[in-house]
């Protein structure tokens, strides 16, 4: 036993407690344990490769810019999905089971506790972020011979990691609070817009950077003032993140009572539609589907076409997010007469809304037609993607979220659909594709009437 | 009949959980027992349509397959199964909308009863493992149902409370309802429970009533030691503790 890492345990409890976990209305298998193992290694290969995929392909775009800082924005991107993406699962998981109980049970002390929760967190990360630093300033000294880019690159990887990682928890403690103003969870989602936008906007924008952009991302200015702010930002984002840190390893709720409420009687639909707005409001993972429309009216000044498709992908990879607001209550759900149609029917009321929302905004730009067209086979690979949720629950698997593999290949399968109608429109013509959505759409509704009651 | 069970196998991969278990239950309370993963909770689960299983069940008549059943039966699972990020006031309406209970006054009573005003508004994800116990037990009465399927309800209540679920199970037997139900509190078993079943890895290994145990003049512990095997282990394990 002498040989067990506490980080390694906790890592593993974590991975437990995302997808193997009766939490998710799982039954019990045999093969659990060997199911953790093998998902601990898989998340941290699959974690190197991609790293190194988005190392080197942001690396080989300063062949053509010659730029490094800016060519590793795409890894920037890449780094921020990740973490914001897993490490808001991992977050949830660790503010909702209380990992460190047991571990202060035992007799270490509670920084070792900390460190060991920590790394246990972290550990989904390292190995991609390891490679990153690595791959980084190697390729870039080969591909610029500039040693200033390829530190500013390596800068730049730093503190972008950093910060995501200090955002990422700061995000986790609200979600161990429980209920906060959903103004300020919307608001906090939103923070992807900021690093996502800015500097591609910049990008696109700018061949020759004001200088303002200096305060903004210093990494881009090949000078002194560049390399001295960037040194200073990347400082700072590694004390934020090391601050918060252990602000989230050392809280704890505080909860305030009153006796004051009220019992508020619904129609079935109404109150599902109640339910899943606020979980909506109140799971950051799901909260992430609200900012699409705001995404959607950005793009829309840059790029209208890429906006719709963006807007789609979007609604269609994150569809499955809506199902982790089921996820603790699923036994709840399925003691319940209304059963599973009036939850599906309610996630996919509230896809349909943010799409049409999304429509009028494309009808400012004059793109509406074309996001209309998309609309049938929109609502085909939504729903297809609730489908495969919702019959694992049937079939007694439970909510299989974040199984890397079954992820990967229900990717495919739900944006087939779409991406079908789209080659079509391009491709064909238009009513082609309009065909080809509505009898898939018709197809899944059988199936679904008949599968999800 | 307000339950019936014939030859249920619940399996998980090749794991039989239970295996081809037979009983029934009028308006009584039954008492489910047995060792960890005897497979009482699978049999729960099956009974509510939560896991796949070999065999049938019926509800009042009605096949468990009927969503309709669930009108008449209210389920605490052995974890409180319940939205992190409601709180108890809004979970208990929406359970309630769903139920389409018109009548608010029999919910503020057992929020009463169960003491939980004071945490209506606390999310579900910060309160204690009691209070959450006691959200979803109150989640299963609300509609008054006919059958209450509790798996391991006194976990974590505190005293009053454990106090008040008896006075309820009771009451509901006595108005005509029917109860089952699994704990390892062998004491709680002993004074509630009308009829006693005992699995052990997934079969029904004694049932009877508690007057026939009484009359035998052998307690519940030892009985359930007895056909479980468990009382020649108990003996190693102490000597081995000596």
């Amino acid at each position: 036993m002498s040989n067990v890492k506490i980080h390694d345990v906790v890592y593993k409890q974590i991975i437990y407690l995302m997808y193997t976990s009766r939490s998710f209305g799982l039954s019990p298998k045999p093969d659990a344990i060997s199911k953790i193992k093998r998902n601990a290694v898989t998340i941290k290969i699959s974690n190197i490769i991609a790293y190194t995929i988005a190392t080197v392909v942001s690396a080989s775009i300063s062949i053509i810019n010659k730029d490094a800082p800016f060519s590793f924005i795409f890894l920037d991107l890449i780094i921020l999905a990740n973490i914001f993406t897993t490490g808001l699962n991992v977050i949830f998981f660790v503010t909702n089971y209380d990992l460190k109980t047991f571990l202060l049970s035992l007799p270490l002390t509670e920084r070792d506790i900390n460190i060991a929760v920590f790394r246990g967190i972290f550990e989904f990360f390292y190995y991609g972020f390891l490679a990153s630093i690595v791959i980084a300033p190697i390729s870039t000294y080969i591909i610029t011979l500039s040693v200033l880019q390829a530190l500013m690159a390596e800068l730049e990887i730093v503190f972008f990691f950093s910060l995501s990682f200090a955002l990422v928890i700061l995000l986790g403690k609200r979600i161990r609070l429980g209920i906060t103003s959903a103004l300020f969870r919307v608001g906090t989602s939103l923070i992807w817009i900021i690093f996502i936008i800015l500097p591609y906007g910049f990008t696109f924008r700018y061949l020759i950077l004001p200088p303002y952009i200096l305060l903004i991302f210093p990494f881009g200015f090949l000078n002194v003032e560049g390399l001295l702010l960037s040194l200073l930002y990347t400082g700072l984002s590694i004390v934020f993140a090391y601050n918060q840190a252990l602000k989230f390893l050392s809280f704890r709720v505080t909860s305030h009572y009153s006796t004051k409420y009220s019992i508020k009687l619904q129609s079935p639909l109404i109150t599902y539609l109640h339910k899943d707005i606020k979980g909506l409001l109140r799971v950051p993972q799901a909260s992430f589907l609200l900012t699409i429309p705001v995404f959607a009216f950005i793009f829309s000044f840059f790029v209208p076409i890429y906006a719709i498709f963006y807007t789609i992908f979007m609604i269609t990879t994150s569809s499955i997010m809506l199902i982790l607001l089921e996820a603790s209550g699923i036994q709840l759900l399925l003691s319940l007469p209304s059963g599973l149609r009036s939850s599906y029917i309610s996630k996919l009321l509230i896809i349909l809304i943010i799409y049409l929302i999304d429509v009028l905004i494309f009808s400012f730009f004059n793109h509406a037609y074309l996001s209309l067209i998309m609309l049938p086979s929109l609502i085909a690979s939504v729903e297809l993607s609730l489908f495969i949720s919702y019959n694992n629950v049937i079939k007694g698997k439970g909510i299989m979220i974040a199984d890397p593999l079954s992820l990967l290949i229900r990717e495919i399968e739900i944006n087939s659909i779409i991406g079908v109608a789209a080659l079509l429109v391009f491709f064909a013509n238009v009513y082609y594709s309009l065909i080809f959505s509505i009898i898939s759409l018709i197809i899944i509704n059988i199936v679904i009437y008949k599968k999800v009651k | 009949m307000l339950l019936s069970v014939r030859n249920l196998t619940v399996k998980y991969g090749s794991f039989i959980a239970v295996n081809s278990l037979s009983f029934s239950i009028n308006s009584e309370v039954y008492c489910l027992l047995g060792p960890n993963g005897a497979g009482k909770s699978s049999t729960l689960k099956a009974i509510m349509d939560m896991v796949p299983f070999v065999g049938g069940i019926e509800i009042l008549g009605i096949s468990n397959k009927d969503k309709i059943v669930k009108n008449y039966v209210g389920y605490v699972p052995e974890q409180p199964a319940l939205y992190e990020y409601m709180t108890p006031a809004e979970i208990i309406s929406f359970v309630s909308s769903l139920r389409g209970i018109k009548d608010v006054n029999r919910i503020n009573a057992l929020i009463r009863a169960f003491s939980l005003e004071m945490f209506m508004n606390t999310p579900i994800a910060s309160l204690s493992i009691g209070n959450k116990q006691k959200v979803s037990i109150l989640l299963s009465l609300i509609h008054e149902p006919k059958l209450l399927i509790l798996d391991e309800p006194f976990n974590a209540l505190d005293v009053l409370s454990v106090r008040v679920l008896k006075e309820l199970i009771q009451n509901h037997v006595k108005n005509g309802g029917g109860v089952l139900f699994s704990t390892h509190i062998m004491e709680v078993a002993e004074k509630i429970c009308n009829r006693i079943g005992i699995m052990n890895r997934g079969i029904m290994v004694m049932e009877a009533s508690s007057d026939n145990i009484r009359e035998a003049g052998r307690s519940l512990e030892d009985v359930f030691l007895s056909v479980t095997g468990l009382d020649e282990e108990i003996k190693d394990i102490l000597k081995g503790l000596e």
